[in-house]
């Protein structure tokens, strides 16, 4: 659960200063796939819509369930405020490019390429 | 592989393109179902998702697939050329108020939109469906603009029923938007001429002004594309296809999937299209602004807009037989010779112009299809230069550097909407431009008719 919640934080965390995004809105966000590997792309694609069609920016990540094919959880942030927010790197899409979820001695780990 | 991959490029480049994964992607796209003759690669060639940038497959209808990943995010990316009535001399004086009127008039960089391009879900489709014809008959251009642009700027078998919401929520407040990254509009001039006929039935001359937009089908293209590779990558294994990267995903050719894909690409085929139309009306109406000119005096007319990242339905000779081909060209542009049918009527003796900028310092080039292209490559060429520096390590460079000093200098004004995009897009960043047109010509693909030199630039 921790990797989806940290992925979603990394994610926006490249786009922007999160220290300049408020917890003022909150949504809830799933995802499913038939694989660990799908099941977090889907996940980042589910954040990037909130972004790139909600226009929100999210900062905080609370998982409230995950599974071998579903993850469902809540996420807090604010609309894009341009007189406020530097979107500092646009990310257009996560790609399946060399992407990885293994599980290592220190825990769980992801590798996504994200298309910028 | 199921075909050979066949990769052109000097002996300088191919240790450069070996450098990163272009090569093992060529062979990947080689294992795709029904694809014929080669995996192509164009000497500006670099790793893409899935397919190579710079990558060209041609596969059969019968029994082949059609791959979203060998098109492309950016759907129908491509370039647009202006050529003017006006003269280097005459215009280089006003070039910074030029740049600034450019970078105010049309959006460029996240997130800006003009406001007076406000578009309901209704009219959105049908942009997707009329192209570059929706922005024409708005008063958005001339119509002679969609005679010389490929497929009149309108490609048929556009269907917005299998374009996703998300999709459309993306592309609605985009359209006659530059974006970011390495999109641009550059004004230059004709700094060199090769070939004087085909120079004189263009329209170019030499110190003539010319303007270049690049950019193509934005969020709404980057989400049909994404959509699609969610889609497909479920039903490849539904269907079985094994495939050796994730990122070739697809669909038989006329499968229910197949035609969904085909039919969403082709709206976002319109909608960059209808972007660049959009954009080069904006530029005329700049250039009147700046310049205290009118419209006929600046005559601001097209050589040409032509698409580098497609797939299109095209006959081709395959052993000596004519097939109906989907031919994929990602980051590679169409270049179809003299007398073929589907070029504009006023080139028919010359060729179709392709189109292939170059980096913000250097140069661009304006060249003409050949007949080798359609016997070897299913008449393509390259695109442009081609990275070879991330994105990252461009920024390094450029560190402790005043890059827009720098171009100044050399007498290029740039006006970037971001300070990290700029840097990203040093000259420094890309190959030279020169030698992947040199290496296309030499290969007998295109023939070069013009060079054309950056005066002042606008990026995202």
């Amino acid at each position: 659960m921790e990797l989806f919640a940290n992925a979603g934080l990394a994610l926006f965390d490249i786009m922007t200063d999160l220290n300049k995004v408020q917890e003022r809105q909150k949504v809830e966000v799933q995802a499913e796939g038939w694989d660990r590997e799908e099941l977090l792309i889907n996940w980042l694609r589910e954040l990037l819509d909130c972004f790139h069609i909600k226009k929100l920016l999210l900062k905080k990540f609370e998982m409230v369930e995950a599974s071998e094919i579903q993850v469902r959880g809540v996420a807090c942030g604010e609309p894009i405020d341009f007189s406020r927010h530097i979107i500092r790197k646009e990310i257009k899409g996560a790609t399946y490019h060399d992407l990885k979820v293994e599980k290592s001695p220190d825990g769980w780990m992801a590798q996504v390429i994200f298309d910028i | 592989m199921k075909v050979p991959g066949i990769i052109y490029a000097d002996e300088k480049m191919i240790e450069v393109i070996r450098k990163d994964q272009s090569l093992v992607q060529v062979a990947n796209v080689a294992h795709l179902p029904g694809i014929v003759k080669a995996s192509l690669a164009m000497p500006d060639i670099h790793q893409g998702y899935g397919f190579p940038i710079g990558g060209v497959a041609g596969i059969s209808m019968e029994g082949g697939i059609i791959s979203p990943g060998g098109v492309g995010f950016d759907i129908n990316c491509g370039v647009r050329l202006l050529k003017s009535n006006l003269k280097r001399e005459i215009v280089q004086p006003s070039i910074e108020d030029l740049v600034n009127v450019l970078f105010l008039n049309i959006p460029s960089g996240v997130g800006s939109h003009r406001r007076d391009l406000k578009l309901s879900t209704q009219e959105l489709k049908k942009v997707l469906v009329e192209g570059a014809r929706w922005a024409v008959e708005r008063g958005l251009g001339d119509k002679e603009d969609l005679e010389f642009t490929e497929e009149s700027g309108g490609i048929k078998g556009a269907d917005p029923s299998f374009v996703s919401e998300k999709a459309l929520s993306r592309g609605r407040d985009q359209l006659g938007t530059v974006g970011s990254g390495n999109h641009f509009i550059e004004i230059g001039y004709v700094e060199e001429i090769y070939d004087d006929r085909a120079a004189s039935i263009l329209g170019l001359s030499r110190g003539q002004i010319t303007v270049l937009v690049h950019t193509g089908s934005r969020g709404f293209g980057y989400q049909v594309c994404d959509d699609y590779l969610k889609t497909l990558s479920s039903h490849v294994r539904d269907i079985g296809i094994e495939l050796p990267d994730r990122q070739l995903a697809c669909a038989y050719i006329g499968s229910e999937q197949g035609e969904h894909y085909f039919k969403a690409m082709n709206c976002a085929v319109n909608f960059a299209f209808a972007n660049r139309q959009i954009i080069a009306h904006w530029v005329r109406e700049s250039f009147e602004q700046a310049l205290g000119m009118k419209r006929d005096e600046l005559g601001l007319t097209m050589v040409y807009d032509v698409a580098h990242n497609i797939a299109k339905r095209e006959r081709h000779i395959i052993g000596g037989r004519e097939m109906e081909l989907m031919v994929h060209r990602k980051g590679a542009t169409r270049a179809f010779p003299a007398g073929h049918p589907a070029i504009p009527r006023a080139y028919s003796s010359v060729g179709q112009p392709v189109l292939i900028p170059g980096d913000m310092g250097r140069c661009s080039y304006v060249l003409i299809g050949q007949p080798q292209a359609m016997a070897e490559t299913f008449g393509t060429v390259c695109h442009g230069a081609g990275r070879v520096m991330s994105r990252h390590q461009a920024i390094r460079t450029a560190k402790g550097r005043n890059i827009g000093k720098e171009l100044r200098d050399k007498g290029i004004i740039v006006k970037a909407a971001s300070r990290e995009g700029f840097l990203e897009e040093i000259p420094e960043a890309y190959k030279d431009v020169t030698d992947v047109v040199e290496c296309v010509e030499k290969a007998g693909l295109a023939r070069k008719v013009a060079k054309l030199r950056p005066l002042g630039v606008v990026k995202g």
